[in-house]
C-alpha cells in the first residue's frame, strides 16, 4: 500500500489524500480588485489510518517505532492516480487507541498519522507566475499557415493543408 | 521559502603555498527581517540591517567575507557583511547582516579645514578601509567642499558631506555603497501591482526651515579667542554666521511654528546653502506621506521617485523612504513614500480591433506625461462555437498620455481558429515553441 524508507508496508489501512495549492504570505488583494495569488507549490498530504488484524500486530508495532522516531522526515511511496508518488515527507499527529476487551484481551487498534510532504509536489515557475493570466491551447508542434489538426484520444494530429484556409486575408 | 544566503569563508591557509580553503555555500534561510531605508533629507545616515535564520548545521563564522541576500531567481538583495551571529538551534544561525557603511561609525577622523577639496577627495576620507566599497556618482564628484569639519565619526563627517552635496547613500541591491543624488525621473508602480489599499497621512507641518552658513578666513590668535565660533586647526580661523530661512508657503495660517534648524553644520557656505534650502523644502515643506504595498521584484528601493495609485483613478508621486520586503515565489514590499504630491492622471482606452470590428478593449488610468508601452495579449473569443484566437499585429502600443481622453487602437489577425474539432492555423509568423505568448506551446 505504501512504503517508508524503502520499506513495503501491507497492513490494511485507509489513506486519505490531500494536495494543498501553497498561497505565499504575500498574497492579497490588490487595488484593481482582483487577487494576487502568489503560488509556492503543491505539497501532498496523506493522512493513514490503519486496521490490522490481530495477527499482525508484530508489523502494527514495528511501524509505530518508524513513524514515532524524532527525524526531520522519511522517504514515502504513496498511491498516486493510478501509480505511486515518491515524497519527502514530515509526520504529524499519531495517536491510536489501547482497547481492553470484556474478556480481558487487551490489543491496540488504528493508529493514525498525517503526512505532509517536505518539499511541493509541484512548482510553479517565476517567469509563469509573473507573465500569468494566458489561456493555455493545444499543443501543436510544428505550425505552419493552412496546415489543420483535430483532436484525437492521442491529443491533436495534423489532418493535413487544407486548400480553403485562407493565408493572406486576414 | 525560496530565498537564500550566500555566504562563504576563509577555513584556512596555507602558510607555505599561501593556499586558501573556502567554506561556506548557499544556504535557506527563514524569518527574514529586511526593511532597508534612506535619509534623503541628508539629516542622518541610517545603516540599514537584515536579520533571518539560515538553515545549516554548518559552523558560521561572523568574519564572513561572501553575504549576500538571494530571492528565488538568485537576484541579489543586500550584500552586506554578517556583524552578528548566533547559533539558536543545532541546524539554525540567527545572522544580522549591516550594511559597509556600520563599519564608518567605528572610524575616527581629525577636525579638517576644506579649502581646496572636491566631494570625490572628502567622501574618499570617510571609507579609508573600504574604498573599494562605495561609488560616487559622477556628477557629484567635483562639488567643491569648503568649510570646517570637527573631530567626528566617518558616519558623521559622511552625513554632513551628504548634506551639502545633496546626495543619499544607496546600498541596497548593489555590492557596495552607491552615493548619488535623487534621480527627478519617476517610476511608475502599476496598479495591477499595487495592494489594496494605500494609506494616506498627514505629518505636522513643517512651517520653516533656517540654515546657518558660514564664511572662514584666517584669523589671528587673538580673534580666534574673543569668537567663540572660530577654530584652531591648524591656524586660527574666524567664521562668520549668516542665517537663511525659508518659510513654507503651503502651511496653514494657524499651523502651529515647527521650524527645522541646521545651525552648527560648517560645510554650509554661500555657495551651496541656497541649493540646500531648496532640497530640504522638497522634502519637508510637503507633509503628505503615503504607504502602499507593492509586488516588488527588485524594481523599486529606497530613494526613488515613484509614482503610486492610491485608488484606481488617483495617483501621487513621491519618494521611498523605506521599504519593507516579504518574499514568496516574488517578493512584496510595504514602501514608505514622504514628500507625496498629487498627480493629474488621465484615462487610456486601447481598442483591439480585428478588420473593421472591436474585439476588446483595456481602459487603463495614467499619469499626464506618462510613456507608455503597453504589451498587446493575445486574444481568445468563442462565438457561436468557433473559437478564435487573434495575434496582434504589433507587439504593444506605445505613446505618452495628455491630459483628457487618450484612445489608441492595436489591429489584430486570426492566428488560430477551432470549429468543427477541427484547427485551423492562420496566421503564426513569428510563433515559435519558445514564444512567451503561450499561443503555442
Amino acid at each position: 500500500m505504501f512504503s517508508i524508507d524503502g520499506m513495503q508496508w501491507t497492513i490494511p489501512c485507509d489513506i486519505t489524500r490531500t494536495a494543498i495549492v501553497q498561497s505565499s504570505e504575500i498574497s492579497g488583494k490588490l487595488l484593481n480588485g482582483e487577487y494576487f495569488n502568489d503560488v509556492e507549490g503543491t505539497y501532498m498530504q496523506y493522512e493513514v489510518t490503519l486496521c490490522p488484524n490481530t495477527q499482525q500486530m508484530g508489523q502494527y508495532y514495528s511501524l509505530y517505532q518508524v513513524i514515532s522516531q524524532p527525524v526531520d522526515g522519511h522517504q514515502f511511496v504513496f498511491p498516486y492516480n493510478g501509480s505511486t508518488v515518491e515524497i519527502t515527507a514530515r509526520i504529524e499527529d499519531i495517536s491510536d487507541v489501547y482497547v481492553r476487551m470484556p474478556n480481558g484481551g487487551v490489543y491496540w487498534k488504528g493508529v493514525s498519522f498525517t503526512v505532509i510532504s517536505n518539499a511541493p509536489t509541484y512548482e510553479p515557475t517565476l517567469s509563469g507566475a509573473i507573465s500569468r493570466g494566458l489561456t493555455p491551447l493545444p499543443d501543436v508542434l510544428e505550425p505552419e499557415i493552412g496546415d489543420t489538426y483535430t483532436y484525437t484520444a492521442d491529443g491533436w494530429v495534423l489532418v493535413g493543408d487544407v486548400g480553403d484556409a485562407d493565408t493572406t486575408a486576414y | 521559502m525560496t530565498y537564500y544566503i550566500d555566504l562563504e569563508w576563509i577555513i584556512s591557509i596555507d602558510p607555505g603555498t599561501g593556499e586558501v580553503v573556502m567554506g561556506g555555500g548557499q544556504y535557506p534561510i527563514k524569518n527574514l527581517s529586511f526593511s532597508p531605508q534612506v535619509d534623503l533629507t541628508g539629516n542622518s545616515l541610517p545603516i540599514n540591517q537584515y536579520t533571518c535564520d539560515v538553515i545549516t548545521a554548518d559552523e558560521i563564522p561572523v568574519d564572513c567575507v561572501g553575504h549576500r541576500l538571494r530571492d528565488a531567481r538568485g537576484l541579489s538583495w543586500a550584500e552586506w557583511p554578517l556583524t552578528h551571529v548566533q547559533r539558536i538551534a543545532a541546524n539554525c544561525w540567527r545572522v544580522t547582516a549591516s550594511s559597509w557603511l556600520w563599519g564608518l561609525q567605528y572610524t575616527e577622523l581629525e577636525p579638517k579645514m576644506y579649502t581646496t577639496e572636491t566631494a570625490a577627495e572628502a567622501v574618499a576620507e570617510c571609507f579609508p578601509e573600504y574604498s573599494s566599497d562605495y561609488s560616487l556618482a559622477e556628477d557629484l564628484q567635483d562639488i567643491p567642499i569648503r568649510g570646517f569639519c570637527p573631530a567626528q565619526t566617518a558616519r558623521e563627517r559622511l552625513t554632513w558631506l551628504l548634506f551639502v552635496i545633496g546626495a543619499y547613500a544607496d546600498d541596497t541591491y548593489t555590492d557596495g555603497v552607491e552615493i548619488k543624488a535623487v534621480d527627478d525621473t519617476p517610476a511608475l508602480i502599476p496598479l495591477e501591482y499595487t495592494f489594496m489599499r494605500p494609506a494616506e497621512d498627514t505629518r505636522d507641518w513643517v512651517t520653516g526651515l533656517s540654515v546657518t552658513a558660514y564664511t572662514f578666513r584666517q584669523g589671528t590668535e587673538a580673534e580666534w579667542q574673543a569668537d567663540e565660533n572660530s577654530f584652531q586647526f591648524p591656524v586660527p580661523w574666524i567664521a562668520t554666521p549668516q542665517k537663511f530661512d525659508l518659510t513654507n508657503p503651503d502651511a496653514p495660517e494657524d499651523a502651529r511654528e515647527n521650524i527645522i534648524e541646521w545651525d552648527a553644520l560648517y560645510l554650509v557656505n554661500l555657495d551651496n546653502v541656497s541649493g540646500i534650502l531648496t532640497r530640504l523644502a522638497q522634502y519637508w515643506f510637503n507633509p503628505k506621506e503615503v504607504q502602499l504595498d507593492c509586488v516588488n521584484n527588485h524594481d523599486f528601493k529606497p530613494g526613488d521617485l515613484v509614482q503610486a495609485y492610491t485608488d484606481t483613478d488617483r495617483m501621487v508621486m513621491g519618494y521611498v523612504q523605506q521599504m519593507n520586503s516579504r518574499f514568496g515565489l516574488q517578493s512584496r514590499s510595504t514602501l514608505k513614500l514622504i514628500g507625496a504630491t498629487a498627480v493629474t492622471g488621465a484615462k487610456l482606452t486601447v481598442r483591439y480591433t480585428y478588420q473593421n470590428g472591436i474585439i476588446g478593449k483595456a481602459v487603463y488610468y495614467l499619469p499626464v506625461g506618462h510613456a507608455y508601452s503597453i504589451a498587446n495579449p493575445y486574444i481568445d473569443r468563442t462565438v457561436k462555437g468557433t473559437r478564435r484566437v487573434y495575434r496582434p499585429q504589433e507587439s504593444a502600443v506605445t505613446g505618452t498620455i495628455v491630459d483628457g481622453e487618450n484612445t489608441v487602437t492595436a489591429a489584430y489577425d486570426i492566428a488560430l481558429e477551432y470549429k468543427g474539432k477541427r484547427l485551423y492555423i492562420y496566421s503564426v509568423d513569428g510563433v515559435t515553441k519558445q514564444d512567451e505568448t503561450g499561443v503555442i506551446s
